[in-house]
């Protein structure tokens, strides 16, 4: 077998260039190599930024017991006892999601079988003001949504 | 051992005088200074720098009004882009807090305005009760803020403030229900009635634009003629303080009656001075020109 052409200088140079290509490959690997993607969390907890400020405006036709406000993820917004008859006001940070809200409404109203009622209105920055009310006697615990349309 | 006695009997009435001194608070409309007085009591002593009967509108702040400003804790502003001012009086005032009272009231986008102004946020808030109480309370915690001893007071007058204009409220309603569905169409000479006419069910026809002192195109106004025709409505109210040539042309021409004009930027003088008179001024107006006999 004639082996000159191994000697020549275009295969000296072809047999440096794969000899690099070789090298390259774990070059390569080492130097573009991205760890893998973290696997992506879940929805992120609520923040500051995700609160809205928001005036409550809260009237009791007649005296309560106690009553209490709740946002759905359990924060307590409100919680008073011995209420008067008559309307309050206080500042909240409210969790308003895709324009819409739920609070829980609870109330002891006392022993009277009188139905007497509780208005709640909501008023977030930049957004309308909505009244809800709940009706009834004793103790009561409702649901109260509120629906925006985008500010 | 009686000079010590003295100067702690001088330190002693300087803090009581201090304690006492009453909060200085500007305020760039003549509504903003109504709510500071309603809100503030006798703990605040406001500046009315546009002054009563003046429009706010045209107000431009001046050295002295500056002046003014540099010695209040607190400045109040309409905002909303009421004031385009505003920018610039924030570097003048290095340290001095100025509040837009209306930033977070929800806003109307203004839909026709000769200033080129349709598509921005229509600034006359003040024309919504609900709008005042809320404003109230942003009066309240700015002043609060200024002056923390002051917190139950002044949360206390806004509170009786806004109970005030929720009689008020039902007040108008009952007042306008007296104008039928047909006529609940307030054709104005200043588009600033917006947040009246969401509150109250009423629609608007502009026949100028934002500021009194715009003139109209004879193709709108011969659009408004033609509007005023087409609604049907009894009478067309001018702008209180305001020439109401352009108003009284279209009434002849659309054989509709000038009614007691209206109030838009809260600078009615003497008894119509105020928010609540304004607002009554401007509901017995509506009622006595539009209302069914």
């Amino acid at each position: 077998m004639d082996c000159n052409f191994l000697r020549s200088p275009l295969a000296g140079t072809a047999g440096v260039l794969a000899t690099l290509g070789l090298l390259a490959i774990p070059l390569h690997r080492l130097t573009s190599h991205r760890p893998p993607p973290a696997p992506s969390p879940l929805a992120p907890p609520p923040t500051a930024d995700a609160l809205t400020s928001a005036i409550l405006r809260l009237k009791c036709l007649a005296p309560a017991r106690s009553l209490r406000l709740t946002t759905e993820d359990g924060t307590i917004l409100l919680d008073l006892t011995d209420v008067a008859a008559g309307e309050s006001e206080c500042d909240a940070l409210l969790p308003i999601s895709h324009n819409s809200l739920e609070i829980s409404l609870q109330a002891d109203l006392g022993t009277s079988t009188a139905d007497t009622a509780v208005f709640l209105t909501i008023m977030p920055d930049a957004r309308d003001a909505q009244t809800r009310f709940v009706l009834g006697s004793g103790s009561l615990s409702q649901p109260l949504r509120f629906n925006w349309q985008s500010p | 051992m009686r000079k010590s006695f003295l100067s702690g009997v001088l330190a002693a009435f300087a803090t009581a005088a201090a304690a006492a001194a009453p909060l200085q608070v500007s305020a760039l409309h003549p509504l903003m200074a109504d709510l500071a007085r309603q809100v503030g009591g006798d703990r605040v002593k406001v500046v009315d720098l546009v002054g009563e009967g003046g429009n706010p509108h045209r107000f431009e702040p001046r050295p002295d009004d500056l002046a003014r400003m540099q010695a209040s804790a607190l400045v109040l502003a309409a905002g909303k882009g009421l004031e385009p001012y505003l920018n610039r009086l924030h570097d003048s005032l290095q340290g001095v807090r100025v509040v837009e009272v209306g930033s977070n009231i929800p806003s109307l986008t203004l839909t026709r305005d000769g200033d080129g102004a349709a598509g921005t946020p229509d600034p006359h808030w003040w024309h919504g009760v609900e709008n005042m109480r809320r404003a109230a309370r942003v009066v309240a915690l700015a002043l609060a803020d200024k002056d923390p001893a002051g917190k139950v007071d002044f949360l206390a007058n806004a509170q009786t403030y806004g109970a005030r204009l929720e009689l008020m409220q039902r007040w108008a309603t009952s007042e306008l229900a007296k104008v039928p569905r047909s006529q609940r169409k307030l054709v104005t000479a200043h588009n600033a009635f917006a947040y009246f006419a969401k509150e109250f069910d009423f629609t608007v026809i502009a026949v100028a634009g934002l500021n009194a002192e715009q003139n109209n195109t004879p193709q709108a106004l011969a659009q408004t003629i033609e509007a005023v025709k087409l609604s049907g409505v009894k009478a067309i109210f001018p702008e209180y303080k305001a020439n109401a040539k352009v108003l009284e042309s279209i009434a002849a021409a659309s054989a509709t009656t000038l009614a007691a004009p209206l109030i838009a930027d809260g600078n009615g003088s003497g008894q119509d001075a105020g928010f609540e008179a304004m607002f009554r001024h401007n509901v017995q107006s509506i009622t006595q020109a539009l209302a069914a006999r």
